[in-house]
């Protein structure tokens, strides 16, 4: 099936444009739609969602620009009415069918130039107040005017699996982080529609044991196995109803949580890290402020302290010298024994024989010889006391040097730290220039809040899904056995017997052709994943294995076995996530239309252009609408898809005093 | 089968490929094959309905088909 067209009529940038996107020749089954951030291509993808659904998936909640075009509101007077008007033309591949859906909301211009939705119970029959229309067209007879034109919609497009052809490129790795494994599995088992076995399942199930309950003459024993079995089928429902609620609990939790996913991802990566980094950083910055401070105070009183010594150092050299020489010379302290003088004065006799044990001039002079020897003794001590101080200063002063490096190093080593955590932070500030980041903090707390909530669901319902499992398998299998052998005891029951019978060889068989499906899906989707995939990574040799299990968890072994999904580049998840999107599209039957917003953003030149040479291989015989930027989009990307493009679109955008307006026109216009 | 029922038991072409092929190739008898077919177009029906009323239905063919069972 394809998009034959689009009619936009005041949605959003688009004030009244057609996009033919039909096919071209065999083979060409890619359509180009390039344009600038902000110009209009993710409105493309809400416009389809919009019209099949009701509802804009790609758009943030909190943007706020009405659904209405802006010029084609500010041209309206108060109280004047438009409409909004989406129409998708749907061709099956043999071109014998066609559906047409459209989307209609009626806009009135308030008092306060707002735009405000109009419900006009005549007009519209959806609940969000919009008018759904749906044309069927078999061959030559066109049908419209359903009583219920959602239920065409889904049956064609169902909304639960929308995500698995309506895609957001920049979103395609999240198959492998998330929960993905369960949401895949259940994607897989809606878009194969078991899901309709197993309603079918579901229903017979319920009827038969109701031809049970209600059958006349039921012993005594049937009927208390019948009712054991009553009150287990009532636990359970009860179960899957709880089931239900915490589905639509981790539901609401994505949704949320994919909302907030949205707006980071318009944010630099990481920012709160980054955010972190730089209070780590300012914190230390503060720190290390101190440190120098001090550092350098040291620095400096140690030169204080040390200047007299170093200002002096040349005359106590010279004065540690002089007495050092004096000292060696024997002449300090001087050679004349005080206390040979003190006996010549006790005897009274000088050396030289003259007497002088009177007190008389000679005995005076030897006296005052004694006196000069105890001063001269005084300040020799003085003096080779102040030799050792001396030695001490130039000792200390010899280590001036080495303490005055080991000072300026300390501090050149913290200016160097502050010298880089600076240049760190500027970097961050320049990365999270403009940007909110307390918010973008308190969104990343939010997300990782969301993220233990879905887990915490996830676990909820795998205990649930097990009980359920464990009520069925063994106690509702030995309540039917028994009842069996009762309902045999006697022949009025032969009938009911039959019925029961049947039921239960159509349950075996469904349940076998559920599983059998399931794992041969399964097997299949792995096989063309991983050709895919080897197909078109460069790093061939590098990994070895691609797997996917039962709950379609992903495993990308390398040579040496070892786990290597977590260390895959962006453009090789990518290619992962495509080559598992396209071997799902083709292995599951399901035949709709892929549209992919940006599916190049996030990747590097060189994979670029692998991916754009294999996106025509992936999606062989499916229409395939790429919406880009230009920076997507270049010459050599151009070049490896240009075989397989059937129509190659751009979109001008222009800005009015009254509003703005978005254009799709050929490529070379 | 008669060639009315043949047609009654159609399946559309909407009804996934895989599924119709395990129906139509599988070793199991006519008249299960052929209540298989009828039940998942019911429920393609309703498909998009999350309590479809299809008791009825499934208990007028259920009875239809058990008359001709003979796999007891």
């Amino acid at each position: 099936m394809i998009i034959d067209y689009i009619k936009l009529k005041n949605y959003r940038q688009y004030r009244d444009q057609t996009v033919n996107l039909g096919a071209g020749e065999k083979g060409k089954n890619i359509v180009i739609i390039e344009g600038r951030n902000g110009a209009g291509k993710t409105n493309i993808l809400n416009a389809i969602t919009w019209c099949l659904y009701g509802q804009e998936f790609h758009i943030s909640k909190s943007e706020g620009l009405p659904i209405v075009n802006t010029s084609a509101l500010n041209d309206l007077g108060v109280n004047e009415k438009t409409t909004v008007e989406v129409e998708i033309q749907l061709i099956s591949n043999d071109k014998n069918k066609r559906y047409k859906i459209k989307r209609t909301v009626w806009i009135q211009k308030s008092e306060k130039d707002d735009a405000e939705q109009i419900s006009d119970r005549y007009l519209s029959n959806q609940s969000d107040g919009t008018k759904l229309e749906v044309f069927v067209q078999i061959g030559k007879d066109i049908k419209g005017e359903f009583r219920d034109p959602a239920h065409i919609v889904q049956r064609l497009l169902p909304e639960k699996i929308n995500e698995y052809f309506l895609f957001d490129g920049e979103r395609l790795d999240n198959y492998f982080k998330e929960e993905s494994g369960g949401i895949i599995k259940e994607a897989v088992f809606k878009i194969s529609q078991l899901d309709l076995l197993d309603r079918m399942i579901d229903h017979l199930n319920k009827t038969k044991d109701e031809f049970l309950r209600s059958s006349e003459g039921l012993t005594p024993e049937i009927k208390e196995l019948e009712e054991k079995k009553t009150a287990l089928l009532d636990s359970l429902e009860k179960m899957k109803n709880e089931l239900g609620k915490q589905s639509n609990a981790k539901k609401e939790a994505k949704e949320h949580r994919n909302e907030i996913d949205k707006k980071l991802r318009e944010s630099p990566r990481n920012i709160k890290k980054l955010a972190e980094e730089r209070e780590g950083l300012e914190q230390d910055l503060l720190k290390l402020e101190s440190e120098l401070e001090e550092e350098r105070k040291n620095r400096s009183d140690y030169l204080i302290e040390m200047s007299p010594l170093i200002l002096t150092h040349e005359a106590i050299n010279q004065s540690w010298r002089i007495i050092s020489k004096q000292e060696e010379a024997g002449k300090i302290p001087p050679p004349i024994a005080k206390n040979f003088l003190e006996r010549l004065l006790e005897k009274g006799v000088c050396i030289c024989g003259t007497d002088i044990s009177k007190k008389n001039e000679y005995r005076k002079n030897v006296e005052l010889f004694l006196q000069s020897c105890k001063d001269i003794g005084n300040i020799s001590g003085e003096i080779i006391e102040l030799c050792g101080y001396l030695r001490g200063l130039i000792d200390e002063s010899s280590d001036f040097r080495k303490k005055q490096i080991m000072y300026g190093k300390r501090v050149e080593d913290l200016e160097e730290r502050e010298k880089k955590n600076n240049e760190r932070l500027k970097r961050i500030e320049e990365e999270i220039k403009g940007c909110d980041v307390k918010e973008i903090k308190r969104l990343e707390e939010k997300l990782e809040e969301y993220n233990n909530e879905i887990s915490n669901v996830d676990q909820k319902i795998g205990e649930i899904k097990v009980k359920i499992d464990n009520m069925k398998d063994e106690r509702l299998v030995q309540i039917d056995r028994d009842l069996n052998k009762e309902l045999k005891k006697e022949e009025k029951f032969q009938e009911l017997r039959r019925i029961l019978s049947f039921c239960n060889s159509v349950l075996d068989i469904a349940n076998k052709i559920k599983t059998e499906i399931m794992g041969e899906i399964r097997e299949e989707i792995e096989e063309k994943t991983k050709k895919q995939f080897f197909d078109i990574i460069w790093k061939k040799v590098t990994y070895k294995e691609v797997k996917i299990d039962d709950n379609y968890n992903f495993l990308v072994l390398d040579q040496t076995g070892r786990k290597a999904l977590g260390t895959l580049s962006a453009g090789e998840r990518e290619s992962l996530a495509l080559s598992f999107m396209a071997a799902l599209n083709t292995v599951s039957g399901f035949d709709v239309p892929i549209v992919i917003d940006t599916p190049l953003a996030r990747i590097d030149t060189e994979e670029r252009q692998d991916i754009a040479r294999s996106l025509p291989e992936y999606f062989k015989d499916t229409q395939v609408v790429i919406l880009v930027t230009g920076a997507e989009y270049t010459p050599a990307v151009r070049k490896s898809l240009s075989k397989n493009v059937c129509k190659e679109y751009k979109i001008k955008f222009e800005e009015y005093k009254k509003g703005s307006e978005a254009k799709v026109v050929s490529y070379e216009k | 089968m008669s060639d009315k029922m043949g047609k009654d038991i159609k399946i559309r072409e909407e009804i996934n490929e895989k599924i119709k092929e395990k129906i139509t190739n599988g070793k199991f008898p006519e008249e299960i094959k052929e209540f298989l077919n009828k039940m998942l177009l019911i429920e393609f029906d309703h498909i998009d309905e999350i309590k479809p009323r299809v008791k009825e239905e499934y208990e007028s063919h259920i009875k239809k088909y058990a008359k001709k069972w003979k796999g007891e």
